[in-house]
């Protein structure tokens, strides 16, 4: 096992990498923006070394730096975590040239499948069913899209080829609004990913997202970890997670599962990965893309199986074999995540940022908080908004929804607006508790974070009280010999109203 | 004891009179909403957290002050108030006159709409001045009525918090609170 291994990464992943890393006796390595300077991540990390800047692409980003801070310090290894350069096979292949082990796939297998073209040619090959779809090549115009997109019938979606997260895709219902969507899709995707090619694909309406858990040895044998449905979806983004999905029968996942194992073993696939396909309506399922990395969704997994999926992907990375075959993976019981983001639901889930005034994780049995904030962290303009997730496991899926239910109306975060409300409101959905979900869910069933009803009298006079407290106690901080009384007016001085 | 005036984007304006001040430990209130008396026991901590107590039982909240904004989280939902007057009750007969007073800035932001003119009377919770910062509107308004004296500031202004937007001028013997 290794010594000393780096995680090049923030938030509650860095945290929650630091957590296995420690408890498996592995010295853990945190770098930092001057954002992060007194983040969460940097103080659960055994060491810390900044990268100075603030933005992604000056800190988290820059491989070089992170790499030579790697070779200072005698680190072995670097968890990329999710995100940032989780899926860059250059900085893959940067860790092999340095002699630093890269926790995750070789270069060869992120490249691979880090060009959705290539990667849904890979698997239609491998005999795994895709969605219908033309790629083309980059010679090919808009004419030849266009006829494909008719041959393959609309509505049809428009993707970046080498996009993710929701970014440069676009649905077209007509023939006739596919030149000014075909535009601003390769605009989209030349400013997110520097690659403007975008392919055409078969839209499939109401679908499922569900993906499944793999995990490959440099033996060449792979598992699937099963599935994760993750349908709730905002602006493409994956909000609420749950396992096993209420779609599969044991027979679709059994197909479904085979189809993962051979679409990873088709490419030699090492380490953890994550195979992506949509269920539409009559239970068919299609490829949709593989992750490279550990996915922030990999908790409901690890809760069924009791398994630690990042130990998992250290022991592969030293040379371990699997220690398990799929025949030994049981699944028991129920888990759901729900990811608690700074945003504001009822305004186009804008992101929020300021100060975390308050932050209080809800805890009992079978809750799990991974979080990447605390008291007076500041949430700035610089990262993703995510501030934790939280993960509740059930023996049924009722009982899952329940818990998770109380531990949503438990978790106190005041200073930035949070999705908090929504997510209580999707949990507790009638349509969500039958298990009727799909990608367009929070859309068919118009979910709003608006607050409904009256405000308390309890409310005001918490309020009237905290505003009394906290105003006394920045008078005892002025030390103007008015310390003793909090019942002071200290708008007085403030020059606000006085004396109404 | 002090009355706390509190706004929030939907309702109007409560006033909170807290009546007394237990101690030890965690400060104790009782407060009277909007002056009718039912009365409820809050216990808080120098954190912010505390608890209601009422007819219904005990229930926790948090709560917490930036400028003058006041953020409560109670019963599952995080609730968003504007602290639009605080102040001690005053012993009847310290004022002669009719005050004049300055309608200040709750938080940096930009003036969206100037309501009066300088000269106008205004009712007591009439919208004066309004606001809107972090993407939200707030309305300023004054919980008695009066009489504008001078508007300091422009629609479309950014203002920091704090900074003088209006010079009012209570009406006389319309002190309710003393």
């Amino acid at each position: 096992m290794f010594n000393k291994v780096l995680i090049a990464n923030r938030g509650e992943i860095a945290v929650r990498i630091a957590s296995t890393l420690q408890q498996m006796g592995v010295t853990s390595v945190a770098v930092y923006s001057d954002a992060d300077r007194s983040a969460p991540h940097v103080l659960s990390a055994d060491e810390a070394y900044p990268l100075e800047g603030n933005s992604a692409a000056e800190s988290y980003l820059r491989g070089e730096k992170i790499i030579e801070i790697a070779r200072r310090y005698g680190v072995d290894a670097i968890h990329p975590g999710y995100g940032f350069l989780s899926e860059n096979a250059s900085f893959a292949q940067a860790c092999r040239d340095a002699g630093i082990i890269f926790i995750g796939p070789s270069p060869e297998g992120i490249r691979a499948l880090g060009d959705k073209v290539q990667a849904k040619k890979a698997m239609a090959d491998a005999g795994v069913p895709v969605v219908p779809g033309w790629s083309g090549g980059d010679s090919d115009g808009p004419d030849r899209l266009a006829k494909e997109a008719k041959k393959i019938g609309y509505p049809v979606l428009l993707k970046a080829a080498a996009g993710g997260g929701g970014k440069g895709m676009r649905v077209v219902a007509a023939e006739k609004e596919l030149p000014a969507a075909l535009e601003t899709c390769r605009r989209e995707a030349a400013a997110a990913f520097g690659n403007s090619r975008v392919f055409v694909e078969k839209y499939i309406a109401h679908p499922r997202h569900v993906e499944f858990q793999i995990f490959g040895d440099s033996q060449g044998n792979v598992v699937h970890l099963f599935e994760r449905e993750c349908s709730i979806q905002r602006r493409h983004q994956k909000i609420v997670e749950e396992t096993p999905s209420p779609a599969l029968t044991p027979q679709l996942r059994g197909r479904m599962g085979d189809a993962a194992v051979k679409a990873a073993k088709a490419i030699g696939y090492a380490n953890a990965g994550t195979v992506e396909f949509l269920v539409d309506e009559a239970g068919q399922f299609y490829f949709l893309e593989v992750n490279t990395r550990l996915q922030v969704e990999h908790p409901v997994t690890e809760m069924t199986l009791g398994l630690d999926l990042v130990a998992l992907q250290l022991r592969i990375a030293a040379g371990e074999p699997l220690p398990f075959s799929q025949e030994a993976l049981r699944p028991q019981g129920h888990a759901i995540e729900c990811r608690i983001y700074a945003e504001d639901s009822a305004r186009g889930f804008l992101p929020s940022t300021g100060v975390i005034r308050a932050y209080h994780p809800p805890c009992g049995p079978f809750i799990r908080v991974d979080s990447g904030v605390a008291e007076s962290t500041e949430v700035s303009v610089y990262y993703d908004a995510m501030l934790a997730k939280l993960i509740v496991w059930g023996r049924t899926r009722d009982e899952a929804l329940r818990r998770m239910s109380w531990a949503l109306r438990r978790f106190v975060v005041l200073g930035v607006t949070t999705n908090i409300e929504f997510l209580q409101k999707i949990i507790t959905h009638q349509e969500f508790a039958a298990g009727r979900t799909q990608t367009d869910f929070l859309v068919v069933h118009d979910i709003k974070a608006a607050s409904d009803g009256p405000i308390p009298n309890e409310v005001y006079m918490a309020a009237a009280a905290a505003s009394e407290c906290q105003n006394g106690r920045k008078q005892k901080g002025t030390g103007d010999g008015r310390a003793n009384s909090v019942y002071d007016d200290p708008w007085q001085r403030a020059s606000a109203w006085r004396g109404v | 004891m002090p009355i706390v005036h509190l706004k929030s984007p939907s309702e109007p304006p409560v006033a909170i009179e807290l009546v007394s001040k237990g101690s030890s430990g965690s400060l104790r209130y009782q407060a009277k909403c909007n002056e009718q008396t039912a009365e409820v026991e809050i216990s808080i901590t120098d954190s912010g957290n505390g608890s209601v107590r009422s007819a219904r039982g005990t229930e926790p909240f948090a709560g917490s002050l930036t400028d003058r904004i006041v953020e409560v989280w109670f019963g599952g939902r995080t609730y968003t108030l504007e602290v639009v007057n605080q102040r001690t009750r005053r012993t009847a007969g310290s004022h002669a006159s009719a005050p004049v007073d300055e309608l200040a800035a709750p938080m940096p932001g930009t003036i969206l709409r100037i309501d009066v003119q300088p000269g106008e009377s205004f009712e007591a919770h009439q919208s004066l001045i309004i606001m809107e910062s972090m993407k939200m509107e707030m309305t300023l308004s004054s919980p008695h009525s009066g009489r504008v004296i001078e508007v300091k500031c422009r629609a479309g202004e950014l203002v920091p918090m704090g900074r003088v937007l209006a010079r009012l001028e209570a009406t006389k013997n319309d002190d309710r609170t003393s």
